[in-house]
C-alpha cells in the first residue's frame, strides 16, 4: 500500500513537472524567431559574441532581413524541436508515460538537436558571406565556426535518439502488459 | 490459443454474476470481461490465486488446455 502511495506521489511530482516544461518548451519554441529579431534589430551591439572578428559597418534593412532570414533556419529546427518536446512533456502530464508517440517526439527533438548544428554551421558561413558581400576586395569573409557546445549538443542528440529508440521498446512492453490481467 | 478459459462455467456453477467476481478481486468489470472472453493475452498469477480464493476452485477449474489441431492450418 506505501508502494502504491509512493509510486502515485512519483507520478503526480512527474505530472506537474511535466506541466511546467511544457510551458518552458512553447516559450522557447516562441521565444527563438522573437529574440532574433531583437538580435538582428540591434545586431551591433551582439556581433562581437555572435561573429568575432568581423569587421561590419552600419547595417542597412537589406541586411538585417537576409540576416534575419539566414538565422531562422537554425531556429526553426531547434522551434520544431522544442514544439514536438512540449507535446511530449504534453504527454507526460496527462499520465501517458509509456507511449509509442512519446518515443516518436522524443527522437524528433534528438534529431532536431542533430540538426540543429550543421544548420548553425552553415547559417554562420552564410552570415559572414552576406554581410561582408559589399565589402572592399580581400575583404570578403567566409568564417566556419564549430564550437565546444555544438560538439555537447550533438552528443546529447545522439544520446537522446537512443533513449527514444528506448522508450519505443518500452512502450511495446508496457502495451504488451496491459493485455495481462 | 490452445488455452480456453472457462471462468463463465465455474461463475454458472457458484451463481455469482461477473461484477460481483469484479468487486470482489478488485478487477475492472471490462477487464474481467476481457479476460472471460479469452481477449488477454495473459493473466497473473495473482489475479489467478484472487479468483480461485472467490470461487473456491483450482486453477484448472477455470482454464483448459484444448491442442489446436495444426493438419488444418
Amino acid at each position: 500500500m506505501a508502494e502504491l502511495r509512493a509510486m502515485e506521489d512519483r507520478r503526480a511530482r512527474l505530472r506537474r513537472l511535466a506541466r511546467v516544461m511544457l510551458w518552458v518548451s512553447l516559450l522557447l519554441a516562441v521565444l527563438g524567431p522573437v529574440v532574433l529579431i531583437a538580435v538582428w534589430g540591434w545586431f551591433e551591439a551582439v556581433a562581437p559574441s555572435v561573429l568575432p572578428g568581423l569587421r561590419l559597418g552600419d547595417l542597412s534593412t537589406l541586411d538585417r532581413i537576409g540576416g534575419y532570414g539566414i538565422s531562422l533556419v537554425p531556429a526553426a529546427i531547434g522551434m520544431w524541436g522544442f514544439l514536438n518536446l512540449a507535446r511530449l512533456f504534453g504527454r507526460f502530464a496527462q499520465g501517458d508515460l509509456f507511449d509509442t508517440d512519446n518515443a516518436t517526439r522524443l527522437r524528433r527533438f534528438a534529431l532536431s538537436l542533430l540538426g540543429v548544428v550543421p544548420a548553425k554551421v552553415v547559417a554562420h558561413a552564410l552570415l559572414s558571406v552576406w554581410l561582408t558581400r559589399d565589402a572592399a576586395a580581400g575583404a570578403h569573409q567566409l568564417q566556419i565556426s564549430l564550437s565546444s557546445t555544438d560538439v555537447v549538443l550533438l552528443a546529447i542528440g545522439m544520446l537522446m535518439v537512443a533513449l527514444a529508440t528506448v522508450l519505443r521498446e518500452a512502450a511495446e512492453i508496457a502495451d504488451e502488459n496491459r493485455q495481462f490481467v | 490459443m490452445p488455452i480456453v478459459v472457462t471462468l463463465d462455467v465455474m461463475l454458472a456453477r457458484r451463481k455469482m454474476r461477473g461484477k460481483e467476481l469484479a468487486e470482489r478481486i478488485g478487477m475492472t468489470e471490462q477487464n474481467l470481461s476481457l479476460l472471460r472472453s479469452g481477449k488477454v493475452k495473459g493473466m497473473r498469477f495473482e489475479t489467478l490465486a484472487r479468483i480461485c480464493a472467490e470461487l473456491e476452485c483450482q486453477p484448472a477449474d477455470i482454464l483448459t488446455y484444448q491442442p489446436v489441431d495444426t493438419a488444418d492450418d
